[in-house]
């Protein structure tokens, strides 16, 4: 596996309405440095001026003010990021950060759940705490396992809104499900626990890939923070670009926005992520998305 | 430990607790002996009749006939003297001082959790800490810029603090109010007794709200009162007080973000908004960065108070220093930020989160008020000495099913005042609300809210449960 990457992403993202819409959207689609990580270029790309700010989880965020109405928003991130493999383990955030503590509480997507979901919920907490290793960082190594078994990859069963408790029941999801069930059940258990947005290099050739990625951190006193994807059973490589975290997709999703009238909506997210250099050893990780 | 209830005798506002006149009250006193038969029933007739033209009134969320109603209005007013005032002024001045740089610290490097006076986790794990306001600055460092103290009064020289409301506090358009028809019904009192006015507040609101604009502003920053709308319990309030300072009321509706900044729409155009007087929830605010389906708030104004171009008064998150379970901490503040000890007690609170505590509690519910955290309102709450065996045990039953979600307290003896009821006069309980106003410097009005318990032996003031309110005096002298 390399263990350096330099990576030129391009994340296109498309909106087209059925009539003319305004819009007010946020968008986290810049990366920061991190442990691992660095940023040689970006830029992102609106049918408006971007205003800069940072959110209480030092997401670097652009406003974009669409008061003219649209029937098509195209958003384009783009540059290149080098990457360092530090096997998943980003370390400490720093002073001023929110403490480990912050990240125990519930997301809107991130609760055990009620009803039927949540008895599922609890009972899959009951089966992965049952012969729950005594050392924090192996307890996630078997929850990262034990998602993969319980709800294999699959896109399309579940939607943006869906909560980790409802994408259990249906026994499938997408990279943000398997994040979210992570992320509760970590926190169930006194993890402290968080969602990560970003992106995947994901094959041996470069080519488009459908959709950017998402993973979870979770917080292992001695070593900091430590990034799992359940989606492909594995911390993050040099393949990973962390983008955003969030208490759950709501608040560490890529764009979150509202919009006055325009009817239906279709959405087209396309993400491409290429190597510059990649060592010719480099066997790749088999991933899905 | 507090004097409770069945320690010791009930303090009287009017006759103190050995049947004299105090000197506040000489005034009042001589005027209800000069009274004739029959005249307070005429009188409140009066009041009652302006309370109504003036459209004064308090929607009570699942009142049966329609949602709102006139808060009943009490003649008889609660007096302060001014050497007790004064102690309470500087006890109010600094435990909003406490609050404010507690506030400021929470959100910023949480020392107070370092000094191991606080837990972190009680700060983070709060569901009322936005962490949007992490590492913000704002103008002064100021958060509750509004915040209305709950006072309650055991003896002639014991005042606790029962609450601090950081959020959005109400209930100041009555304190307006009353005096306005006391002066209306009663002006020969005004001439015979010095008392402290208290109409300033609009003005002295206004300089608050424009003291928080941050240094990008305009110098004479546009400030208006945003409210969720009609059906909102303060609407009148809401209305009333935008009115008194000559500033838009408007609805999330009437706002938008642009370029960064804060709109109005206006017959005009759009006008740059640089403070938001905002009686509006939290979550509410925006549906980009909180509840997604809030219909309330303006999209895209977090991003703009984070780029420090529109101040929110009260700011984001401060409900984590008046949360229930927060309120203990309020001495360990005063003694931290300010090095000074605190002037206002606090009542003694039993935490439920620890064992101890709730040990304690569990075995002690017939003598204590058992609240819920982040309950308001007087709602979710026990009362032990005037609640059945039954209501005891069910909530018994709700304290152990989650007690990290209660505290207790012992059964205070509010204090009672002379109050018209239909009998005659007789003593009901009451409470008292100051308003502290923080910008530039801290302004109080002399007085405040005081709320009366209008049935008999009740403790509970509350508007939402029934309660009424007092003109609250406070003499230049005594």
């Amino acid at each position: 596996m390399a263990s350096r990457l330099i990576l030129d992403i391009t994340h296109r993202t498309r909106y087209r309405f059925d009539g003319p819409t305004t819009a007010v959207q946020y968008l986290r689609l810049s990366p920061g440095e991190c442990n691992g990580q660095k940023v040689h270029a970006w830029a992102v790309e609106a049918p408006g001026d971007l205003f800069p700010w940072r959110d209480g989880h030092r997401n670097l965020v652009h406003s974009l003010y669409l008061h003219e109405p649209l029937t098509e928003i195209e958003l384009v991130a783009r540059g290149r990021v080098e990457t360092v493999d530090q096997a998943g383990v980003l370390g400490e955030d720093g002073a001023g950060a929110l403490p480990p503590e912050y990240w125990l509480r519930e997301g809107p997507l991130t609760g055990l759940g009620t009803g039927e979901a949540g008895l599922q919920m609890r009972a899959f907490n009951r089966d992965v705490t049952r012969h729950r290793p005594a050392q924090r960082l192996d307890f996630l190594h078997h929850l990262l396992r034990a998602i993969v078994d319980r709800m294999p990859y699959q896109p399309g069963v579940t939607v943006a809104g869906t909560t980790a408790a409802e994408a259990l029941v249906k026994g499938a999801g997408v990279c943000q499900d398997h994040a979210h069930v992570f992320i509760a059940i970590a926190r169930a258990n006194g993890i402290p626990a968080r969602y990560v947005s970003g992106y995947l290099l994901s094959g041996p050739v470069s080519g488009p890939q459908d959709v950017g990625h998402a993973w979870a951190e979770a917080y292992v006193p001695g070593l900091g923070w430590v990034g799992f994807d359940p989606s492909n059973g594995i911390c993050p490589t040099a393949s990973y670009v962390r983008v955003a975290i969030g208490t759950d997709y709501s608040d560490g999703c890529p764009v979150r926005g509202m919009r006055g009238g325009g009817g239906g909506e279709t959405l087209a997210v396309n993400v491409s992520v290429s190597p510059l250099e990649r060592r010719p050893n480099n066997p790749y990780t088999a991933t899905q998305q | 430990m507090a004097e409770t209830a069945a320690n010791r005798p009930i303090f009287d506002e009017m006759r103190g607790t050995d049947g004299k006149i105090r000197p506040a009250f000489a005034g009042v006193d001589q005027w209800l002996s000069n009274m004739p038969d029959g005249e307070h029933g005429r009188m409140q007739l009066q009041a009652d009749l302006l309370y109504e033209r003036m459209g004064i009134t308090f929607g009570a969320y699942g009142s049966a006939n329609g949602h709102e109603r006139s808060i009943p209005f009490d003649l008889i007013p609660r007096v302060l003297g001014k050497t007790e005032w004064d102690k309470l002024e500087a006890g109010l001045r600094q435990r909003v001082r406490a609050l404010n740089a507690f506030m400021h610290d929470a959100y910023h490097r949480r020392d107070i959790c370092r000094a191991g006076k606080i837990p972190e986790a009680q700060i983070v794990r709060n569901d009322q800490f936005l962490s949007v306001m992490q590492d913000f600055d704002l103008p002064g460092s100021i958060y509750a810029h509004i915040c209305g103290v709950d006072l309650v009064r055991v003896s002639e020289g014991q005042f606790y603090v029962l609450e601090d409301n950081c959020r959005v506090p109400s209930g100041v358009s009555y304190m307006l109010e009353n005096r306005e028809v006391m002066m209306r019904l009663v002006p020969s009192l005004f001439t015979q007794n010095r008392i402290q006015p208290v109409a300033q507040y609009a003005e002295e609101l206004l300089n608050t709200l424009k003291a928080t604009a941050f240094p990008a502003a305009s110098s004479d920053p546009c400030v208006v009162l945003l409210t969720p709308g009609p059906y909102n319990s303060a609407y009148f309030e809401h209305a009333f007080l935008a009115d008194e300072m000559g500033v838009e009321l408007v609805r999330g509706t009437d706002l938008f973000v642009d370029d960064h900044k804060v709109y109005m729409r206006t017959p005009r155009g759009p006008k740059q908004v640089d403070v938001i007087y905002r009686r509006v929830d939290d979550v509410f605010l925006d549906p980009l960065a909180f509840r997604p389906d809030s219909m309330l708030g303006i999209p895209g104004i977090i991003g703009a108070y984070r780029a420090g171009n529109i101040s929110l008064a009260n700011a984001c998150g401060t409900g984590i220093a008046d949360d229930k379970a927060t309120y203990c901490y309020v001495p360990e503040m005063i003694r931290f930020y300010l090095g000074e000890e605190p002037i206002l007690q606090n009542v003694p609170t039993y935490r439920c989160s620890e064992a101890q505590d709730l040990l304690y509690v569990k075995e002690n519910l017939k003598d204590l008020v058992v609240k819920e955290v982040h309950g308001s309102g007087g709602a979710g709450m026990l009362v032990g000495p005037t609640s059945t065996k039954a209501e005891i045990e069910t909530f018994r039953e709700k304290l152990l099913a989650n007690p990290a979600n209660f505290i207790a307290q012992p059964t205070l003896s509010l204090s009672t005042c002379p109050t018209f009821v239909e009998e005659g006069i007789a003593p009901r309980h009451v409470d008292l609300r100051p308003f502290v106003l923080s910008g530039d410097r801290i302004a109080i009005m002399p007085g405040g809210l005081t709320r009366v318990a209008l049935r008999k032996g009740s403790l509970v003031v509350n508007s939402s449960q029934g309660g009424g309110t007092k003109d609250t005096w406070v003499l230049a002298d005594h």
